[in-house]
């Protein structure tokens, strides 16, 4: 790979890479700028996004230039949920977040069972049937793991002493691997976004890997 | 003395994974990398689509997770390519339409494939979940009628002959995603209704969270991470970034480690002395 140390896209990257990586040593202004700079772009980015992927197409193109007037009903429902800003009549903002949570938790029932019933199944099935003892000892200790886990939550019955606590204490150990083992691949993800930098750096800007 | 190793200066740790990371860009030793069972199903799914079918791509991540997701698309896209798939993607993240544009241009071209013909970019349309779910009713309406370059689907061969995101169209589905909107729209606005075979390709981050979907059987396969990616470009025989990334990640990792060993060492001594 030849190297484009000059090349605009490149040095911008490798400029902007630098100046966030110069945190590492200490917060500096370069990094501020650069910080600062970030959120100007995202923010400026996300209200042209907005604009042009629901504003424009829903009251230029749909309403005004299709004459889909019904369009206006949802747009002026949006437009209620400004009453919050107006303490005397911030009752109205719920009109339109009712209607909102009202379709939201009808949408997820009408598709969510149909996605969590396979994971309450397969807890239990893989009991038995044509497995492996490995297979069947991830099946006894997945079953312990979910059993343990819900006991932890259980917040209203008497632990201490009981089979109750003794599942909860199981679940706790249940609960912190599963925690360790989300830690440990956020560890890696980091790793990886580091190692995407240094690709870029070594590689498609200075031109030193193959 | 030991009891140190828990306040190691942080930039010393910085400056050993920079050094660490960097030498094994520059040169690998060849760590050996196993194909998982997770990633060689997933490998088999989409290997063992028909000539002429269609792969469902969503892209549901941007330009934050490229050093793991952009080699789990380009090696994807060369399988599919190879095999002569139809490949038809869609966007609920903003940047997936642009990100897909950029990588099959290139595999493509290796393979001499058309835009319109053999793939199809319909590209990022506002909405997330209820966006994705229109398309199982009708692609052209829940897509404004237009790709992500504003080319009516009507007049592309693959936009006349792919109307739904159904069974009858759609042979399998990977979803690249880095969070959400992403895979569990995925599954249970399509997959699981609609009865289509689904994979996904997610971030390290996401794979514990997304495993219990492959154990029951609901994902047919899971690409995880960079160490995914590799996987999948060792079978499909296509070795490009994530192979040549995995020392420097394994090596860091290995590095961190033994830093936690270190620190915990460190604690225990201290302990002791108290």
């Amino acid at each position: 790979m030849g190297a484009n140390i000059f090349d605009p896209a490149n040095l911008t990257g490798a400029i902007i890479t630098l100046a966030v990586l110069s945190f590492l040593i200490k917060d500096n202004p370069v990094f501020d700028l650069f910080q600062h700079g970030f959120v100007g772009l995202y923010f400026a980015y996300s209200i042209g996004l907005t604009y042009h992927s629901y504003i424009r197409p829903t009251i230029v193109d749909d309403i005004v230039k299709k004459g889909h007037y019904s369009y206006v009903i949802p747009v002026i429902l949006g437009l209620l949920v400004y009453f919050m800003f107006v303490p005397s009549m911030n009752w109205i903002a719920r009109y339109p977040m009712s209607f909102w949570v009202g379709y939201g938790a009808g949408y997820i029932l009408a598709f969510q069972p149909g996605t969590l019933m396979p994971q309450i199944y397969n807890t239990f099935i893989r009991f038995y049937g044509k497995a492996t003892f490995l297979d069947n000892l991830n099946a006894i200790l997945l079953f312990i793991g979910v059993i343990t886990a819900l006991a932890y939550f259980f917040f209203t019955v008497r632990k201490q002493g009981t089979a109750v606590g003794l599942a909860a204490e199981t679940g706790r150990w249940v609960i912190m691997i599963a925690l360790g083992a989300a830690f440990g691949s956020t560890v890696l993800y980091r790793i990886t976004l580091f190692v995407g930098r240094m690709q870029f750096l070594l590689g498609d800007w200075l031109g030193l890997l193959k | 003395m030991i009891e140190r190793l828990q306040s190691i200066d942080r930039r010393i740790i910085y400056v050993l994974l920079i050094l660490v990371i960097a030498l094994a860009l520059l040169k690998p030793i060849g760590l050996p990398v196993k194909v998982g069972p997770m990633t060689k199903s997933m490998y088999d799914a989409v290997d063992a689509l028909p000539a002429g079918s269609v792969l469902w791509i969503g892209m549901d991540f941007n330009q934050s997770s490229k050093a793991e997701q952009y080699p789990m698309l380009s090696v994807i896209l060369d399988h599919a390519f190879r095999k002569n798939v139809k490949v038809v993607s869609f966007a609920m993240w903003p940047n997936g339409g642009q990100i897909f544009d950029q990588l099959a241009a290139p595999v493509a071209k290796k393979y001499n494939k058309q835009d319109g013909v053999d793939y199809l970019n319909i590209g990022y349309k506002p909405g997330g979940s209820v966006a994705l779910r229109a398309m199982v009713t009708d692609i052209n309406t829940a897509a404004a009628g237009v790709d992500q370059n504003g080319k009516p689907l009507a007049s592309t061969p693959l936009g006349q002959q792919v109307k739904k995101l159904s069974k009858d169209y759609v042979g399998f589905i990977v979803d690249i995603a880095a969070g959400d909107p992403g895979t569990t729209d995925y599954l249970n606005y399509v997959s699981t209704p609609e009865k289509i075979p689904m994979a996904t390709a997610v971030v390290n981050v996401s794979v514990p969270g997304e495993m219990p979907y492959v154990q029951s059987g609901q994902y047919k396969g899971l690409m995880g991470g960079l160490r995914g990616a590799a996987e999948y470009e060792i079978l499909a025989r296509a070795p490009g970034k994530a192979a040549s990334g995995m020392d420097s990640q394994s090596l860091g990792a290995a590095l961190i480690v033994l830093f936690i060993i270190f620190g915990n060492v460190g604690y225990l001594a201290s302990r002791g002395k108290k």
